[in-house]
Parts: structure tokens; sequence; C-alpha cells
């Protein structure tokens, strides 16, 4: 008896083995890295961009929307530390099933990593950096996020031109990004006939900001442009209005506006201007669909993070696609610097082949009223 | 016995060198040529650290807590210098030394008279000052960007830059540095410095020059903490100001203590064990820095003396035992 | 005094009186022991975590939450003696008792212990930032003449006053403060006399914890920043005003952390921002080269 139980279990393992055999020879699985700050300050960020990704996955293996191909992750908690993020990287690189990696949030922590994808020829491609000299780096750098430039700008134009705010402070966090968004708001700023008041760099990890928001009244702007993280940005929104100073526009680069930061702030964002690449009420079906599955997923409107996450994904994957049956890491490589055009859930956008920039349409810009995000018309 | 221990210790030395320099590489190319030699360089890199540290926190007695500022200075030299200038892995070891060294004696000359926590907390402050300068001097340091595209090692124009050839250089200053410290450790002058650890007053009293020597040591020590400075930044290519804040020379205190403070090979051990150990539990994520706090707090709580004593270190190097045995 | 000058003396008085509250509690556990306990900054966040989680599941009045969190500090505050102090005063003798061992023992195991505890608090509630009930906040605008307050500095100051007065009280007329005074003066000499310092020590580490535990507390609901690292940089510009007064010198602490807010406020007016902070460790810098016993020290005593 006990004899035949076994015998007959194994018939059933046989049988399963068989079975899952045969799924293989009909599903390639293909693996795809990710680096992401899914703990530490910077997790407000990495984990909605995690759950982007994993939406993504998710409807590419549901619907087979690659024949033959389904798809696997392999997610590392970087941290937002840049020596993490080489070490992982270094461990991806090994794993010769890795095809291209989603890394990482920051400038600071993808560049740094950067040396180490590109000697082992592996895509690094970050869903959310905007650093202009990412993408010069090297060739297996790619990103899905537009660069700095891009949004900083038309916000310059939106604070000068349509609200007539001339006089204008810049606060600054002193990191890549930061620098970055700080020296092109100015420039262009200067540009456009604006004038600088006031231009303050700080620490990362700082406070208390009521010493930067006395020294604004020396020469008090009409408008304050702030290149600051959410917490950060929460707390100098917080002492602005305990200091009386909500006279004084503020506009955001938009990465201080989250859903998070918003809760952080309580009412203190209120009427301040920020823009969003990401609009759920954009008419695109790539925009919608996206809008409509994430609600079903995960309960409620999606923020631009778990879009760029989402179109990292999907790039990489529609790649990996079009790399043919066994592709390599060089093939997904030169597939994805032939995208072009792409609609995604950030909208539509396109990816230069050889400089491997980012270009977008147009950028939504936004107001905080009655604690909620409110999408502004654009003019045309 | 005694005899068999003398003759023990030439064979020591080669079986080291055997198995740092042979049997290591071989096993770590076996298993794969990427991840393994990076955490074998990192490893080796905090061996330097650590014994340099151990050099004077626990044979000096000097509680320091801004070791990895002075490692950041060095990183910072060797970057600068061979992304501006292009000089060669021997320049760019000098020259961290050199300025890591120089930095470290001034900034010892007022301090260095301060005694007990005291200094700790100087150093610690000396430790963020140093940081801070580096985030903000941006001319010089491009900030919080940090240096990238570092060269890997290269000896007289020759390109040192593969896994193997780069644990070899690494190895191999490794070596040299655990050598110096040996030497400078169990030696007269290491007992002199052992002295003013336990009285301070009653080595005074003795003859020793007790400002000038801690002086001293704790230049050399900083000089060290360069050359693994220097070695980072050509092994990782890329370097920024964070990966040389406090937590870094807590983890490298760690390492002294959990080996044994005052012990050579404790210190040696101490960094292989908590580089290796928060590797294997890279996997658990989060828990890593979790179990280093744990290493740390059960260390002092169950063996105050570390893996190896400072004693058992003397046994171990000396071979012989320093001490009668009991009967 | 023009309006941006007195209002940012008001911010800086703020900020100092944020450090002063943690210094107090720091510089009572330092001076019976002689022994840094670097998990005070782990204190002053549970204690912040504490009245955060108390909040939400209760939103009781302030006052209840300030009992309630002074009740949790000195938990915690006994429960780290035990565990970091305690085990390693095992020698009783005179020589171990105050060797410079037994210190740096201390200091390294109250560093891993306060480790622990940060990583296990991030493990439990995230890396990020905590956001407060809508309320909750200190920080509603006073006007007083041209210069803004907040009913936070009200809090944060009375807080402050009383536990000065609490302490003045406990430490002058009660048999326990004796005791701790005593402890604080000498150490072998009090265990001479045959008081029983175990206790004493728990009992300093428990009043010393909740005044840790309430610094965090009206500080984390003052700025509205609780998140596990809270602790570790004003704790540090509390330990640098503590050295700076002369390490047993309550008063001291308090005048020098006011002095840190204030420069640390003051100073943007002046020089770049970023620069800022370095303030507090170049004052450290200073106080050590030219008052090595502090600023207001009485004695250059050999820690």
């Amino acid at each position: 008896m006990l004899l035949g139980k076994n015998t007959l279990a194994a018939v059933g393992l046989v049988l399963a083995a068989s079975w899952a055999g045969g799924a293989a020879a009909q599903d390639k699985t293909y693996t795809i890295g990710c680096s992401l700050p899914l703990s530490g300050r910077l997790v407000g960020f990495g984990e909605p961009i995690k759950r982007g990704i994993d939406m993504a996955i998710e409807h590419y293996n549901e619907r087979k929307t690659i024949a033959g191909a389904r798809f696997e992750l392999a997610c590392n908690d970087s941290k937002g530390d840049a020596k993490e993020t080489v070490s992982i990287g270094q461990k991806l690189a090994d794993n010769a099933a890795v095809l291209a990696v989603i890394s990482d949030f920051s400038s600071t922590t993808t560049m740094a990593a950067a040396e180490t994808y590109a000697k082992a020829g592996l895509i690094q491609i970050t869903p959310s950096a905007s650093h202009p000299e990412l993408t010069k780096m090297n060739k297996w750098m790619f990103r899905a996020s537009e660069t700095v430039p891009v949004y900083v700008e038309p916000m310059a134009d939106f604070a000068v031109k349509d609200l007539g705010k001339k006089k204008v402070a810049v606060i600054q966090v002193q990191t890549d990004w930061g620098v970055s968004v700080g020296n092109t708001f100015i420039a262009h700023l200067k540009k456009i006939g604006g004038e600088l008041t006031t231009h303050e760099i700080y620490n990362e990890g700082t406070t208390d900001f009521r010493g930067i928001l006395n020294k604004l009244r020396r020469s008090p702007p009409d408008a304050i442009y702030i290149a600051m993280l959410e917490e950060e940005a929460a707390n100098f929104m917080k002492q602005r209005k305990q200091l009386g100073m909500t006279g004084i526009a503020v506009v955001d680069s938009g990465v201080g506006l989250t859903q998070r930061s918003l809760k952080l702030a309580d009412d203190a964002f209120e009427g301040m201007y920020s823009m969003s690449i990401f609009n759920p009420t954009r008419q695109t079906p790539e925009v919608q669909a996206f809008v409509k599955e994430f609600q079903s997923k995960y309960d409620k409107i999606p923020d631009v993070w778990s879009a760029y996450g989402y179109d990292a994904a999907s790039l990489v994957m529609n790649a990996i696609g079009k790399a043919g049956p066994s592709p390599t890491r060089a093939a997904v490589r030169d597939a994805l610097a032939a995208t072009g055009r792409y609609s995604g859930a950030n909208g539509p956008m396109s990816i230069d082949p050889a400089t491997r920039e980012v270009t977008r349409d147009e950028i939504t810009k936004v107001q905080v009223k009655d604690g909620k995000v409110v999408f502004l018309p654009s003019k045309k | 016995m005694d005899r068999l221990n003398a003759m023990a210790r030439p064979y020591g030395v080669v079986v080291l060198l055997a198995v740092v320099l042979g049997v290591i590489p071989a096993v770590l190319a076996a298993v794969g040529l990427g991840y393994p030699f990076r955490l074998a360089q990192l490893t080796m890199i905090f061996v330097i650290l650590s014994v340099s540290l151990n050099l004077v926190s626990g044979v000096a007695g000097l509680l320091s807590l801004g070791h990895a500022a002075f490692y950041g200075v060095g990183a910072y030299t060797a970057a600068l210098l061979s992304t501006r200038f292009g000089t060669d892995l021997p320049v760019n070891l000098v020259a961290s030394a050199v300025v890591a060294g120089v930095i470290g004696f001034l900034v010892a000359i007022p301090t260095i008279r301060l005694v007990r926590i005291f200094f700790a907390v100087a150093t610690l402050s000396v430790g963020e000052i140093v940081i801070l300068v580096i985030t903000n001097w941006y001319d010089l340091t491009r900030g919080p960007m940090g240096v990238r595209d570092i060269p890997g090692f290269r000896v007289l124009g020759f390109d040192l830059g593969s896994p193997l050839q780069s644990y070899y250089v690494v190895a191999v200053v490794t070596l040299l540095c655990v050598w110096v410290v040996h030497r400078l450790s169990h030696s007269v002058y290491g007992n002199a410095l052992r002295a003013l650890r336990e009285d301070d007053q009653a080595a005074g009293a003795m003859g020793l020059n007790v400002g000038m020597m801690k002086l001293v040591i704790f230049a050399i020590s900083t000089a060290l903490a360069g050359v693994a400075g220097a070695l980072l930044a050509h092994s990782t290519n890329f370097i920024s100001p964070d990966m040389f804040r406090l937590p870094e020379s807590i983890l490298i205190l760690t390492m002294v203590v959990v080996g044994g403070l005052g012990s050579l090979p404790g210190a040696v051990l101490g960094a292989i064990i908590l580089i290796i150990l928060p590797e294997l539990g890279r996997d658990f994520g989060q828990l890593r820095m979790v179990l280093v706090g744990l290493v740390l707090f059960l260390s002092i709580l169950l063996m105050p003396k570390g893996i190896i004593g400072e004693v058992a270190a003397f046994d171990l190097l000396r071979g012989k035992p320093s001490r009668p045995k009991a009967p | 005094m023009d309006a941006v000058l007195l209002q940012g003396i008001a911010n800086g008085l703020s900020l100092g009186l944020c450090y002063a509250l943690i210094a107090i509690g720091f510089t009572l556990i330092f001076g019976v022991l002689n022994a840094v306990n670097f998990a005070h900054s782990e204190v002053y966040m549970l204690g912040a975590f504490a009245g955060l989680v108390i909040i939400q599941a209760f939103a009781p009045p302030f006052m209840a939450v300030v009992f309630l969190v002074a009740a949790v500090g000195a938990f915690l505050g006994f429960g780290l003696e035990r565990i970091a102090f305690r085990p390693l005063r095992r020698a009783r003798d005179e020589a171990s008792l105050k060797s410079r061992a037994l210190r740096e023992a201390t200091l390294m195991s109250s560093l891993a212990v306060g480790i622990l505890v940060r990583e296990l608090a991030e493990l439990r509630f995230g890396g990020d930032m905590q956001p407060i009930p809508s309320g909750a906040m200190l920080n509603t605008p006073i006007a007083v003449g041209p210069v803004i307050l907040t009913t936070g500095d009200f809090y944060i100051f009375g807080m402050a006053a009383a536990m000065l007065l609490l302490l003045q009280f406990l430490l002058y007329r009660t048999k326990i403060g004796l005791s701790i005074r005593a402890l604080s003066d000498d150490l072998i000499g009090a265990l001479y006399v045959g008081i029983n310092t175990d206790r004493v020590i728990v009992w300093t580490f428990m009043i010393g914890s909740s005044f840790g535990a309430l610094a965090g507390l009206m500080v984390g609901l003052y700025y509205g920043t609780i998140f596990p690292y809270m602790g570790f940089a004003p704790t540090l510009k509390a330990f640098i005003a503590m050295l700076m007064g002369g390490l047993n010198n309550i008063p001291g602490a308090v005048l020098c952390a006011l002095l840190i807010g204030l420069s640390e406020s003051l100073a943007p007016e002046i020089m770049p921002t970023r620069w800022v902070d370095l303030i507090a460790y170049v004052f450290l810098l200073v106080t050590l080269i030219f008052f090595p016993a502090g600023i207001f020290g009485r004695k250059a005593e050999r820690v």
C-alpha cells in the first residue's frame, strides 16, 4: 500500500514536471533588475515607483503583451545610498539572466552605479532621475524621465509671465539634482527678465528653515521657487505659514509636492503652485487605462512616480520583445535606443536614438486648493 | 613547544601570503569575477581602516569617532589628482597618505591633549566638519555630486584595472599596511604607546614624550586611512561625501571593538566579519544594520576583550605565551 | 532693532530651547556615571513616537499625553540601564568602577543599543516622516508685537522651566536627589557610605530618560518631524551644549544650547546657509581648545 502511494506520488511529480517543462518551452522568463530606495528617507519615492513597475510587469505577464515572454523582477533596496547602488549593480551584472536594470531614484545614486553597468554592458534605465548629465555618461544609460530644463524652464516662464511675479527667490537642496534645478531656473529667470532676490542652498536633512525664511524678508521676493524633496518641502511650507509669510507665492519644482508631503504639510501647502509630468485627466488611452488599472489594483489615484516606474518597466519589456526570440543585453540596448516615440502612463514622449534624451510634448501646471491637487488648464 | 612555535612563525607568514595571494583569488575566480572581487577589495580596504584605527584607539587608547573623515580625505585626494592630472596609483597613494596624515597631524595638535571622551567628541566634530567642507566646497570637490569616472588602478602607465589585477593591487597594499602596523604595535614603540594608554601621567614620568607620541601615532593612523581612501576611489570609480560620514566611523570602530581593542589580528578579523556578515544578510534587506548593532552589543557584553584579545594576540604573534601558564 | 532681526532672535531662542530640552536629561545622566549615553537620541525618538501613537489611538488631552510619554520615557530609561549599563558594572572595586575601560564600554554598548533600537523602529514605522494628525501640531502662530511666536514656543519654554524647577526640587529637597548628588560628586564615596548606588543610577536614568522622551514629544510636535533618525542631529547639538556648559552643569548646558540656537538662526544673515551646520562643531572645538572645562565649568577635570 505504502509503495503504491509513493508510486502515485512519483507519477504525479513526473506529470507536474513535464507540465512545467511544457510551459517553460512556451514562455521564456526574462529577468529585469531593479534598485530603488525601498527604505530610508527616500522611501516615499521608491515605493510608488516599485508599485508602477510591479503593475507593468503583471500587466505584461497577464495579457501576454510580448508573445512567449514572461517577466520577473529582481528588486533590491538601495536605501538611497550611493555605495549600495554600486554593490547592487555589481550583483545584478553578475547575474546573466538579467537583461536590463531599472536604477535608481535619485541622480546621485544613478550616477554612482553608471560605471559598473557600463563595464558589464547592461542597460541602466532610471525611472525618475533628471540630471542633464545622466545620459551623456555612457551609452548604456537610459531614462524614462525628462531632463531638468524640460520642467524647470516652463515653471520660470509660468512664475514670471503667467503669475506676473518678477522678483523670485530660489531655495535649493545641496544635491546633484538640486544644483542642476537651481542653476537652470536662475539662468532662465534672468533670460526672461526676472530678478533673483535671494539664492539659498541648504544641506540635505535640514529641518529648520526659519533662518532662511527670515532672511528672505530683507529683500522681499514676489515668489519663492523651491527645489526640495517632499519632507523638506513640507517643513519649509509649515514654517512659512507659521511665520505668516503666506503672502509670498511658492512655486515648487514638482518634486516637493507628493501625496505624502501633502499629508505631512497638513494645510500649509494651500495655494502652492507646482508642475506635474503626470496628469490623470490627460485624455490619452494609455493614461486612462493606467489610471483605471492602478485604481482597481491599489485603490487610489496613481502619482507621477508610479507612472515613471510603469513607463520604465514597459519601455524595457517592449525592447526585450523587439530584441528577438533570444535577446542579448546588447540587442536589448539597441532595441531600447530605437524606441523613438512612446506613449505611456506619463503621456506621450520621445527618446532620441543618439543622445537617449527624453522630450515631452507638455507639462501640466498644478495648484493646491482646499488640500487637493488641482490640474490647471494648459494655455496654448 | 616554544621551538615549535618559533619555527611555525615564518611558516605562518608564508601560509598567510599563500592564502591572500593564491587561495582566495583562485576561489573567487571560481565563484565569479564581478561581485566577489569587489567584496574582497572592500574587505581589504576596511582591514586597513580597522588596523589603523586600532593603532590609535586600541594600542594608544585614544577613542576616535572621526576616522572615516580621513578615509574620505584620502579618497578625494586620489580621485581629484587622477581625474584632473591623470596621475598614477603610486603617486596617488603617497599623496593621499601625506594629505590625510598632515591634516590628521594639524587636527591633532589642538585636540590631542584632550582626554578620553573629549577626544572622542572632538574627533567626531572634526569628522563632521571635514565632510561638510567636502560637501560644500563645490569648486574643488564637485560637492554632493561626488567625483565620477575615477580611473582604475594604473601603475607606471600599465593598466591594472581588471578584477584580478585590482585584487592583487589592493592585496599588496593591504599586506604592506598591515605589516607596518604590525611593526609599530609589536615593538618597543608599541609598548610605549600601551604605557601611555594605561596611564599617560606615569608614562610621562618615565620619560616618554607623551604629547608628541600621541601626535605622531594619530598622524600615522590617519595617513593609513588616507591610503585606504585612495584604494576605495580607484576600485569603485566613484566617491561622494556620503560615504565618509559618522556611521562609517562607527562601523570601523565596531570592527576594532569586536576584534579586540589593541589586537592586530582581532582588527583584521573584525573587519572581515563586519563586511562579510552584512553582505550575506543582504537578502534580509533591512536587517543588516540590526545585525551590526547586535554584533557590537553582544561582543561588548559577552566578549569585552574581543574575539582575539590583546593578550591572546601577543601569544599568537610572538609564537610563545607572554605569561606563564597556570599549572 | 528691526523686525527681521527681532524675529531672528525669537527663532533662535526657540531653536535653542529645543536643544536645551534634550540637554537637560542628557546632562543629568552624564553627571552620575560620567559616561556618555549614546542611546539618549533613541529615547528622544521613541518619546515622540509614543506620543504620536497615543494621540492617534485615543486623542487624549495634551497634559495626559505629556504624563503618559513621561512614563514611557521612565520605563525606557529603566530598561536601557538594565540592558546597556548595568551588565558592564560587574566588578565592584574602585579601580574598575573608575576605569576608562568601563566608560568606553558603556559608551559603545549604549551606541549599539541605540543602533538596534533605531533600526528596529525603522522596520516597524518605516524610515520616513510620520504625518501628524491635524490639530496635534504645536505651531499655531501668536503675534507678539512685530514678532511671531507659536504655541509650541510657549509650551517648550514652559516644559524646560518645569523640568529645571522639578530637578531643583528633586536634587535639593528629596532623599533620592541627595543620593544623586552624592554619586555625581564621588561614586566610590557614595558606595562607602552605604548608598544603594544601583538604585540611584536607575532613578537617574528614569528621570533623565523621561525628560528625553518629553523633549522628543515636544520638538516632534513642534516641527512635525517624527522619524527614526530624528534624534541624531539635535542630540549631537545638545551634547555639544553639555560639553560647552561644563559637563555637570545643567544651567550652563541650557545657556549654551540657547547660544547655539541663536547663532544658527542669525548666521544666515551673514553667511551662506549651507555653512550654518558647521557652527556648532566650531563652537565645540573652540571650547575644547580654549576652555577645556567648559565655559561654565568649575574645575578642570580629567574625564
